[in-house]
């Protein structure tokens, strides 16, 4: 059995960020749900939330700023289940934990802050919450399942940071990137925050994705960059030349399928495919083999592992680390305003979740919603499959909806079935 | 079926109350409500009914009262008069005043505290007006209840406010002492000289602070863990 008496966790790098930007609008909170064809038994739901208590000691913290770093503390509070009747992705208050479940129906939801995991960890941790439920209700799991049974110890690699597990020290210059281009649309009252999903079937998107030999997530951002150079090039003359004539996406990258982890921490980062507008006009065919040829370069293990550097020597320089708390927080918010001043918009894919034809013949759908915006992106899309429907998720905390109708539109004139679904 | 209103899950037939949002099921009033641990709620720290507090407040009474009459008597039978016996009467009319207050008016501590200040002032001051005129009470007597009151209201707020309850309020409790160490060596070197001068209380005070500090650090070493790295990493 492992001590946990002295155990607090470092924030990884990933996670360092945010609790210096986080707000009541910015929330760096993310959600993924899960939506049964039946209704949440709560006996049982109970049940299984209990049983998972010991299990995922790492997040059973709080937030506790430190002198020089924040860090992760253990609580002793429950996991509790609250009724999912408020808007998703709130800001967590400070002696909360960093997650919360939440049920409404047939759906069960987990809420991370980005503080303590990305998708990935998130994913699991719903597959566990979510099969110990299905057992608890009488369904016989597969023998192979694999997932984080409550009776196994926790193992010290599922808390790592693996940033620094695969950090080497690479002296290269980082070029900075110029800003990029904004959705010019003006913010909504607050609670900013308004959720659009849609419903794809995934064969006619991969029948697309596979017509111009991309995968649907090439292909998802391929389809998000032509709407923005839509919207740049519908501006009046003097906004154009205002305008930045970059348009670049981020795109998240699961690291742990390039340096082998079984972290339940972040453990991700990001490329960036684009065009650049100085150059002229882009057709929908050029844009799909830049954003091909930019992720396979930018996901090369090498540059990967040269952004890790970056990062985290960021996080390793002597001055850095020597600096109070409240100096580098200043520091770290310019340095977020500034990064998100790079890229247009986030496209975040999932991918296809499988649990194994018994379980999934008794859920109907999983639905990811990424963390609101911040006033500079403004929109944001997620998506994640699931038995071969795609679920997509648009956070806009604008007035307008104009880039989701041109996303969309492009879609169906592509001949793809694009079903609008309400979050709620 | 039975289907919470609220979050929309489905819920046992014997629940009468969803276990996720606490919302009742029917119109039956349930005493207890099970948490989303599953567990029921648990009443701490028993409050005393009216008439118990009433029969404390009796008994704790009788002995303050006999006491007075002792030290009264057996001073009166020694000097012939009331001399030394008026301090300790004093202190058991101080303490019969908090009682009472805090027995018959159900208030706010801080609300409790003043009336406890206030009729321990006025019997103070009726009581050396009746022993041989005013002579104590306005420059010793009150100033010192005044200042006791005070830090016991300050300790008061700072206790219940206290996060960890623990050795911290062993400390709080300490350095509270020393600051009415300080206030009564102040009060009664002016009642005694004329002048402000804090003479022996220094010397206390030195001796608490150490102890204090120690106490704190035990306190957020064993709240925090045994590392202080964690606040503290680089």
């Amino acid at each position: 059995m492992q001590d946990f008496t002295d155990f607090w966790l470092r924030l990884d790098n990933a996670a360092k960020i945010y609790p210096a930007v986080k707000s009541q609008e910015l929330t760096a909170v993310f959600r993924i749900s899960v939506d049964l064809k039946e209704r949440v038994k709560a006996k049982q739901f109970i049940e299984a939330i209990q049983s998972l208590e010991n299990r995922f000691p790492y997040y059973k913290v709080t937030l506790k700023a430190g002198f020089f770093w924040y860090y992760l503390e253990p609580a002793d509070l429950p996991f509790t289940v609250i009724p999912d009747s408020d808007t998703p992705c709130r800001a967590f208050e400070k002696q909360e934990l960093l997650f919360r479940i939440l049920v409404k129906a047939n759906r069960i939801s987990v809420e991370f802050s980005h503080i303590l995991t990305d998708g990935t960890g998130a994913l699991e941790f719903l597959k566990t919450l979510l099969f110990l439920y299905l057992e608890k209700t009488g369904v016989q799991l597969p023998q192979e399942l694999p997932f984080h049974k409550p009776e196994d110890i926790p193992k010290e690699e599922e808390y790592e940071d693996a940033y620094n597990r695969y950090f080497k020290k690479i002296d290269s210059v980082n070029q900075r990137q110029p800003n990029a281009f904004h959705v010019p649309f003006r913010l909504n009252d607050r609670p900013r925050l308004k959720i659009l999903t849609a419903e794809l079937p995934v064969k006619s998107i991969a029948a697309k994705a596979k017509e111009y030999e991309v995968s649907i997530t090439d292909y998802l951002v391929a389809v998000y960059l032509h709407s923005l150079q839509e919207l740049y090039e519908e501006q009046s003359s003097l906004k154009k030349h205002r305008s930045n004539k970059i348009i670049r996406i981020e795109v998240p990258v699961n690291l742990r399928r390039i340096f082998p982890s079984r972290t339940m921490r972040n453990f991700s980062l990001y490329v960036m495919p684009g065009i650049d507008l100085h150059l002229g006009h882009y057709s929908f065919e050029e844009i799909v083999k830049i954003v091909f040829h930019q992720v396979r370069l930018e996901t090369d293990r090498k540059l990967i592992s040269k952004m890790i550097s970056r990062n985290v020597s960021g996080e390793k320089n002597l001055l850095v680390r020597t600096l109070p708390l409240f100096i580098k927080s200043l520091f770290l918010s310019i340095l977020y305003s500034r990064g998100t001043k790079q890229y247009s918009g986030v496209v975040t894919n999932m991918g296809n979740i499988d649990l194994g034809t018994e379980i999934n013949s008794l859920i109907k759908q999983f639905i990811f919603i990424p963390p609101p915006p911040n006033d500079i992106l403004k929109v944001n899309c997620a998506a994640a499959g699931f038995n071969g429907k795609l679920n997509l998720t648009f956070c806009n905390i604008t007035v307008s909806k104009e880039l989701e109708r041109r996303f969309l539109s492009f879609l169906t004139n592509q001949g793809i079935a694009v079903k609008l679904t309400w979050y709620n | 079926m039975n289907i919470c209103r609220n979050c929309g899950v489905e819920l046992e037939e014997t629940m009468t109350v969803c276990p996720l949002c606490r919302q009742a099921t029917g119109n039956s009033e349930i005493a207890s409500i099970p948490d989303t641990a599953g567990k029921e709620f648990i009443v701490y720290g028993k409050k005393m009914s009216p008439p118990e507090k009433k029969f404390t407040w009796e008994i704790i009474s009788l002995i303050l009262l006999s006491s007075i009459v002792a030290a009264i008597v057996i001073d009166c039978i020694l000097n012939s008069n009331i001399t030394w016996s008026e301090y300790p009467a004093a202190i058991c009319l101080t303490v019969f005043s908090y009682i009472s207050m805090f027995t018959f008016w159900q208030q706010r501590t801080t609300f409790q505290l003043a009336g406890g200040l206030t009729l321990s002032i006025i019997l103070l001051f009726l009581f050396d007006l009746i022993t041989d005129g005013i002579n104590w009470s306005i420059k010793v007597g009150i100033p010192l209840i005044f200042a006791a009151t005070f830090l016991a209201a300050i300790l008061i707020k700072i206790i219940r406010h206290s996060k960890y309850k623990g050795i911290n309020l062993i400390a709080y409790v300490f350095l509270g002492a020393a600051i009415l160490c300080i206030l009564i060596d102040g009060i009664l070197y002016y009642y005694l000289r004329g002048i402000f001068h804090i003479d022996w209380s220094l010397l206390v005070a030195a001796c608490t602070i150490p102890v204090v500090i120690v106490l704190f650090f035990v306190h957020f070493r064993m709240k925090k863990g045994r590392s202080l790295k964690k606040t503290f990493h680089i």
